[in-house]
């Protein structure tokens, strides 16, 4: 006789936000940092928003960690997100290199496109799948997503610095696409 | 300004699929599940609708009622669903409002379930059960409490797991990145020992005066301090000191991350007997669990601490949590002269909770 059982799962939640109007060219717009405080963090996204900069003509304005008593494995407070909305065309975010620091991050990454920020979200080579299924449990798989050598915890400046320079055409393109 | 994510709680979610098991062995719901990635690895028991009612009518309300959204899928958690998780755990139906009640703790935002789930770190949810329901449905909080060879503790401890499976989608690899995995992640339940608490039970410590609560603390396995000789608190004291100050633990750079102090009874009774309270086992931790600033700055360049903790010289003594409030003191285990530490994943809180069906 056949046995009937039930699935273990359930339903999910509905998908809560979509990707924010991307601008067509960053020219004079304002370029903002969202450090999540992971080692090399700061340096990597300053780096890498002084150098879009250069090429196409934008600024790079507020550099901020997430705000009082926040880091990598909380969100980012509501008050740094205000300010970010105030001060910000488009964000470059991160560090997504481990597991907690990548379900936040991409979490900020979500809520500064809800406010329609288009956010680039920096993670590794070892956690780019985790940053994608995260982005994707929040319906939006087609998150920015810039991916860069692992580790970056423990690298030196000289090479984190290298690896940036390496990414401006992509992160260029990804704060610029148009949503799907 | 931000949006929350994950609403709908109150609100009802669909009864879950139910499948055709055309080959009711074992094995045969091995096979099922594993087809879709369901399941710890361990034989299930089989969530026929005849087992999942059993246990649903150990709790009121309505089965399919949303209790709350496990991340990082953003499933929804309904009694229904820790019903299936339960049977599917092994659980026996009385221990129903013991889950339920779980849920409601690790969906509070304090507790950090987002960050828990995800992170590289070794963290489990413990789930520590108090009250009159440890004796009703066969918690053991004697004698190998922690395992194995209860059914209540085993199951449930294990059907918390499934649920962080199924329902949140923490799977190993692309939901759940710890590194190492836990063996605790497998199973992660113990009961307190009220009985044998010279400050009576915990959860009235926290300001719930319940018959019957939980508490949830994502920490680390269980860290042994073995005093066989003293008959006074401090030289047993200290000992738990030395297990707390270890560079390895998450609550080194993180002042907000909480121990748990598991006394066993014998420990508790010599530290009661000298006059001293529960609050005082915190405040003498709180002391002498401490490294000098200059040590923790050099190992760690960034640090999750209190503004105060930033502002001492390099020859001042830190504590390895930054309020004493953060070392929490409970009684469990049997006859020996054993007690044990549990360190926190550090950016979470723990919750108590009364059982609620």
């Amino acid at each position: 006789m056949d046995t009937v059982v039930y699935a273990p799962d359930g339903e999910v939640g509905p998908a809560p936000v979509s990707l924010a109007a991307a601008p067509g060219v960053l020219a004079g717009l304002r370029i903002g940092v969202l450090d999540n405080g992971k080692p090399n963090a700061r340096l990597l996204l300053t780096r890498v928003g002084e150098q879009v900069a250069a090429r196409t003509g934008a600024r790079l304005g507020l550099v901020t960690d997430k705000g009082p008593g926040a880091n990598a494995a909380t969100p980012c407070t509501a008050a740094v997100l205000e300010r970010i909305s105030d001060e910000c065309d488009v964000v470059l975010t991160g560090t997504a290199d481990c597991g907690s620091c990548t379900s936040w991050s991409v979490h900020d990454t979500i809520q500064l496109e809800h406010l329609g920020i288009p956010t680039a979200v920096a993670t590794t080579t070892r956690f780019v799948d985790l940053t994608r299924r995260v982005a994707t449990g929040f319906g939006v798989p087609d998150a920015r997503i810039e991916v860069f050598p692992h580790p970056l915890g423990g690298t030196d400046d000289d090479t984190i610095i290298r690896w940036a320079d390496s990414a401006i055409d992509d992160v260029v393109a990804l704060l610029t696409r148009p949503e799907r | 300004m931000s949006i929350t994510f994950g609403t709908g709680i109150g609100s009802r979610s669909e009864e879950p699929e139910l499948l055709e098991l055309a080959d009711a062995s074992p094995e045969g719901l091995l096979d099922l599940y594993a087809q879709h990635g369901w399941g710890d690895g361990l034989p299930l028991v089989a969530p026929t609708p005849e087992r999942v009612d059993a246990m649903l009518a150990e709790s009121g309300g309505d089965p399919d009622e949303i209790l709350g959204v496990l991340p990082p899928r953003f499933g929804q958690a309904t009694r229904r669903l820790i019903a299936i998780n339960g049977v599917l755990a092994g659980c026996p139906p009385e221990v129903m409002p013991v889950l339920v009640t779980a849920v409601r703790a690790l969906t509070r935002p304090e507790l950090n379930l987002r960050g828990v789930n995800a992170t590289t770190h070794p963290v489990a949810p413990l789930l520590i059960v108090h009250g009159e329901i440890v004796e009703r449905c066969g918690f053991n909080a004697g004698v190998g409490g922690f395992g194995p060879g209860w059914r209540a503790n085993a199951t449930v401890g294990r059907a918390v797991r499934l649920l962080l499976l199924h329902v949140g989608g923490a799977h190993p690899g692309d939901g759940d990145a710890a590194q190492h995995g836990q063996p605790s992640k497998y199973s992660y339940c113990v009961a307190e020992n009220a009985p044998a608490s010279p400050w009576g039970a915990y959860p009235r410590s926290r300001g719930v005066d319940a018959a019957s609560a939980i508490t949830i603390h994502c920490g680390e396995n269980p860290h042994n301090v073995h005093d066989m000789e003293s008959s006074t608190p401090a030289p047993i004291l200290d000992k738990c000191a030395t297990a707390m100050t270890s560079f390895g633990q998450n609550n080194a750079p993180i002042a907000q991350g909480e121990y748990f102090v598991m006394l066993g009874p014998e420990h508790a009774a010599t530290i009661a007997a000298a006059g001293w309270s529960r609050n005082d086992v915190s405040l003498y931790l709180y002391d002498r669990a401490r490294v000098s600033a200059g040590r923790f700055r050099q190992h760690f360049a960034s640090r999750a601490w209190m503004p105060w903790m930033e502002a001492v010289p390099d020859d001042h003594l830190l504590p390895m949590t930054g309020r004493p409030d953060n070392i929490r003191v409970l009684v469990t285990g049997g006859a020996g002269k054993h007690s044990c530490i549990i360190p926190s994943w550090g950016m979470t809180t723990s919750v108590t909770l009364a059982v609620e069906g």
